[in-house]
């Protein structure tokens, strides 16, 4: 049940008083004040106890007047209308009013039904803002919260990461690497091609997903995954399977709210070894039923494999690799795909060199 | 009582209309108020007596008063007279209020006598 709000009247015209009373005495119960120490002294009163809806001040008060009431209640006008009644609206009782954050005046003698609605309307307007200001706050708190799950977020990745590193998987460095790379492809992407629908944030959630791209590998036992030699047809499909492996881990975070972040994780890691031409696995997706989020890392998973040294061979330049992914000599990619690589592949060099593993 | 008080006052020129719609067709506050004005309300003759002892503050206090309290009740000729007296009495003048005081307490006394019913 809403408490009945109180709106506080001080004149020292009884009459005035009274008829101001009548016309709130309906909708609000009536706290009256006789002179501006009177007024000050009931306004703190009820405002502290939180029954105060508005303050009506005649100026022309005895012991203290109206204006300076107002300024004793500076804080209380900021939250709820005090307006002032004057007989004498002189340019400067105005503006001191305006000053002092009064929120509107009343001349005397009133005009009829006007009275009631303007009083109603500043009560209803400063509610509104009110609760404005408290939905900023409470906007506040949860973009607060929001990046506080952001970091939880990055936590979590990061030891996704670090757990892949440790187990002998991948370096850390190759996780940062494609999520540079990842980065700089897709916002080459972005700008060419707007179809894809590259927003900031879907760029940003990729970049943040890349980094689970192979973790299905944990699931590969060592003898295969660590092998310095070539891999048997066998052994190579049960390396093949990390792809399937790492959505059924990626379960765990099945209660995310981000369901988009999810959603890219499940893709990157499905999907990042399909091919363009569809000879790709676990799927044989074609084309651009790849996701877009697969097809790039696919491309940053090449290339750093490509200019990263393994058990076989040292890594290749990066013009090799460039070319080897161009000619299609290394993996299926779409023309759009590898369009952008050319526009951006400086950088991609650069990224190598700085991030290279020691 | 209040209606015929209200056809008088409406004959000398008051706006009962005003008024009613101020307090909501509120007629017994209407008569409430009037026999507040007529008995205890000590603005008319707080302007009579200020200027007799020529005491200028009080009687701007008491013509800015009786502005709005004689407005809201109705009575706009009154309210017209003392707005005339205050604002002279804003502007320095001290003096030559004779035709005023005099203009008010004229309509003082029509007003009084239609409210002679409610007087105590």
């Amino acid at each position: 049940m809403t408490t009945r709000k109180a709106i506080l009247i001080a004149d020292d015209s009884e009459i005035d008083r009274e008829i101001l009373c009548e016309l709130f005495r309906e909708d609000f119960d009536i706290i009256e004040a006789e002179n501006g120490f009177e007024a000050i002294s009931k306004a703190v009163e009820s405002d502290e106890k939180g029954v105060l809806a508005a303050v009506i001040l005649d100026i022309a008060m005895p012991i203290i007047s109206g204006l300076a009431v107002l300024e004793e209640l500076r804080e209380v006008a900021q939250r709820l209308p005090v307006i002032l009644m004057t007989a004498e609206s002189t340019p400067d009782n105005i503006k001191q009013g305006h000053e002092l954050g009064m929120a509107d005046f009343i001349v005397k003698p009133f005009r009829g039904y006007g009275v009631k609605q303007r009083v109603h309307n500043l009560i209803d307007l400063y509610e509104k803002k009110n609760n404005v200001k408290i939905l900023e706050h409470e906007n506040e708190v949860m973009q607060e919260e929001a990046m506080d799950f952001e970091e939880f977020s990055n936590t979590m990745i990061e030891m996704l990461g670090t757990i892949i590193e440790y187990r002998g998987i991948e370096s850390g460095l190759h996780v940062k690497r494609i999520r540079m790379y990842t980065q700089i492809l897709l916002e080459c992407i972005a700008k060419n091609y707007a179809d894809y629908n590259l927003d900031n944030d879907t760029i940003k959630t990729i970049c943040s997903a890349s980094a689970v791209h192979d973790i299905g590998k944990i699931a590969i036992p060592d003898n295969i995954l660590l092998k310095p030699e070539r891999l048997t047809p066998l052994e190579f499909e049960v390396i093949k399977s990390h792809t399937v492996k790492g959505c059924e881990i990626l379960k765990c975070l099945d209660k995310l709210k981000n369901k988009a972040f999810l959603k890219y994780c499940y893709e990157i890691c499905r999907h990042h070894h399909e091919r363009w031409d569809g000879n790709g696995y676990p799927d044989r997706l074609q084309g651009d039923a790849i996701p877009i989020s697969a097809q790039v890392v696919a491309v940053a998973d090449v290339y750093d494999a490509l200019t990263t040294k393994n058990v076989y061979r040292q890594g290749f330049t990066h013009e090799k690799a460039v070319n080897m992914i161009l000619s299609g000599e290394c993996g299926s990619f779409s023309p759009k795909m590898l369009s952008c690589l050319k526009i951006i592949e400086d950088k991609y060099k650069i990224i190598a060199t700085n991030y290279a593993d020691k | 009582m209040i209606d015929d008080v209200m056809n008088k006052l409406k004959d000398i020129g008051v706006d009962v209309d005003n008024t009613m719609e101020l307090l909501g067709s509120n007629t017994a506050l209407y008569e409430k108020l009037l026999t507040k004005f007529i008995n205890t309300n000590p603005n008319y003759q707080g302007i009579i007596d200020s200027f007799a002892e020529n005491n200028i503050e009080n009687a701007i206090s008491y013509s800015h008063t009786l502005k709005s309290v004689a407005g809201n009740l109705g009575f706009t000729k009154m309210s017209q007279i003392s707005t005339t007296i205050l604002t002279r009495l804003r502007a320095g003048e001290t003096t030559g209020f004779e035709d005023d005081l005099a203009a008010l307490t004229e309509e003082y006394n029509k007003i009084k006598s239609v409210l002679s019913v409610y007087i105590s």
